[in-house]
């Protein structure tokens, strides 16, 4: 029979138990190692994400140098507009009025029975003073001018006895070309 | 070192290999965690700028064609609308465009530059003598000529033997030297006279008309000869024999036949009957 003499806690294991030491360096040991291995990897991860952030912000770089071209290309475009505008508005106003047509509305409304003195235009109404020996003449003038010209009005008549010759002087609205 | 001894050293070394594991979990792990989050962020954020940067680039063609096309349109205009140092030229043309349609013109004035909202522009003052046909012309080929001209007030008188007289009050819109217009002045090419056809309808003034009754013009007599017909006239307490063709007043004997004589007075045509 084999007596052990020494207090139980120095006492070695038994061969055959599981030492709680043991179990807890391994752990010990894996978990340093684990944090190690994570730590290299996400090294490698980061170099790589570094990497593609760089070449990501370098392109980007380089796109906006190009929408900086097409910034100042819009610039140029927007001035160019508001310049065509400009003249645009400049003929658009300078020929809203009179335009020659007018003239030829006017003297397509008469028959040769009709003879002009003067014809004034101020924009497109127009003011014209003539005379006739034929009443009908004057009335198939005004006949005309209403289909050319709003409002065709006698403002004026006169007869001269000897030569029976009728001078009027008719105004109009707006004549149309 | 005794057996208790050696364990707690043991112990101590576990310890700080734990330690030392979660110093690298907080210390180098965490931070790359954090890092590689931001780093994914900022590319994703990256690529969402690219897209749409890719997207205003991708305009630049049709920025680019529209900025081309508006050029040569407003250099259209440019073309047409003078500016202010070009004037002596643009009035040297409406003065060629007179002669070239032989008129007399014989006023031709304006008044410096004056601006009205942001319209800039020169009055002028135009009188031309000739037949209405050429005046016309006159003005609708310097309505064609000068797109920024506004023809104000346009009149035509008949004017006594000298066929038709046109005044113009216009407006001549130009490109002020402020605006910096790459394309200068051109001045317009003369072009052919196109358009409906004119007819003109203006005659002798009215008081022409009266005038040859006005005047007593009387018919005494008229003899049918075979050397051609002749007219007896009185006019003005005077008589004379009057053929076709012959003066008589301000106008011409056209005709002379058994009722009386017709009388052209510039294109009008007035018949004085025979008074027995």
């Amino acid at each position: 029979m084999r007596i052990d003499l020494l207090p139980v806690d120095l006492r070695p294991p038994k061969t055959t138990g599981v030492r709680w030491i043991f179990l807890v360096s391994v752990l010990a040991c894996v978990f340093v190692v684990a944090v190690a291995g994570t730590a290299f990897l996400q090294h490698l991860q980061l170099s790589t994400l570094r990497q593609q952030h760089q070449s990501a912000v370098d392109y980007t770089m380089q796109l906006q140098r190009q929408r900086a071209q097409v910034d100042a290309l819009q610039t140029e475009l927007r001035e160019l507009e508001s310049r065509f505008d400009e003249y645009e508005q400049i003929v658009e106003h300078a020929q809203g009025g009179f335009h020659p047509e007018h003239i030829l509305a006017v003297q397509e409304s008469a028959s040769v029975r009709v003879w002009w003195e003067t014809m004034d235009f101020v924009n497109s109404e127009a003011a014209i003073t003539g005379y006739t020996f034929e009443l009908s003449a004057l009335s198939d003038m005004l006949r005309n001018l209403g289909l050319r010209a709003a409002d065709p009005t006698v403002q004026r008549m006169q007869n001269h006895d000897r030569s029976r010759l009728i001078q009027f002087i008719v105004e109009t609205e707006e004549v149309l070309r | 070192m005794n057996l208790r001894e050696r364990l707690q050293l043991k112990h101590v070394v576990i310890a700080l290999t734990f330690l030392a594991g979660v110093l690298g979990l907080v210390l180098i792990v965490l931070p790359n965690v954090l890092e590689m989050r931001a780093l994914e962020a900022s590319i994703l954020h990256e690529e969402r700028m690219q897209e749409s940067l890719v997207l205003t680039i991708g305009r630049r063609g049709d920025i680019a064609a529209s900025i081309d096309r508006l050029r040569e349109e407003t250099a259209v205009f440019e073309q047409q609308i003078p500016r202010p140092v070009d004037l002596p030229l643009a009035i040297q043309v409406v003065r060629d465009l007179g002669d070239r349609l032989g008129l007399d013109i014989q006023r031709l004035a304006y008044i410096p530059l004056q601006q009205r909202e942001f319209f800039h522009f020169v009055t002028l003052d135009v009188e031309a003598k000739g037949d209405f046909i050429s005046l016309y012309h006159f003005l609708d080929q310097l309505y064609r000529k000068f797109p920024s001209l506004d023809l104000r007030r346009v009149l035509f008188e008949t004017h006594g033997e000298a066929g038709v007289r046109l005044t113009l009050q216009l407006d001549l819109y130009v490109i002020p030297a402020a605006w910096d217009a790459p394309t200068p002045w051109t001045p317009p090419m003369n072009t052919e006279l196109a358009g409906r056809a004119v007819t003109d309808r203006f005659g002798a003034p009215a008081s022409f008309i009266r005038e040859l009754y006005d005047n007593g013009v009387r018919i005494q007599g008229i003899v049918l000869a075979e050397s051609g017909p002749r007219a007896l006239v009185q006019m003005g307490g005077s008589q004379a024999w009057k053929r076709v063709g012959d003066v008589l007043g301000n106008g011409r004997i056209t005709g002379i036949d058994g009722q009386g004589i017709v009388v052209d007075v510039r294109g009008v045509r007035v018949r004085l009957a025979f008074e027995n």
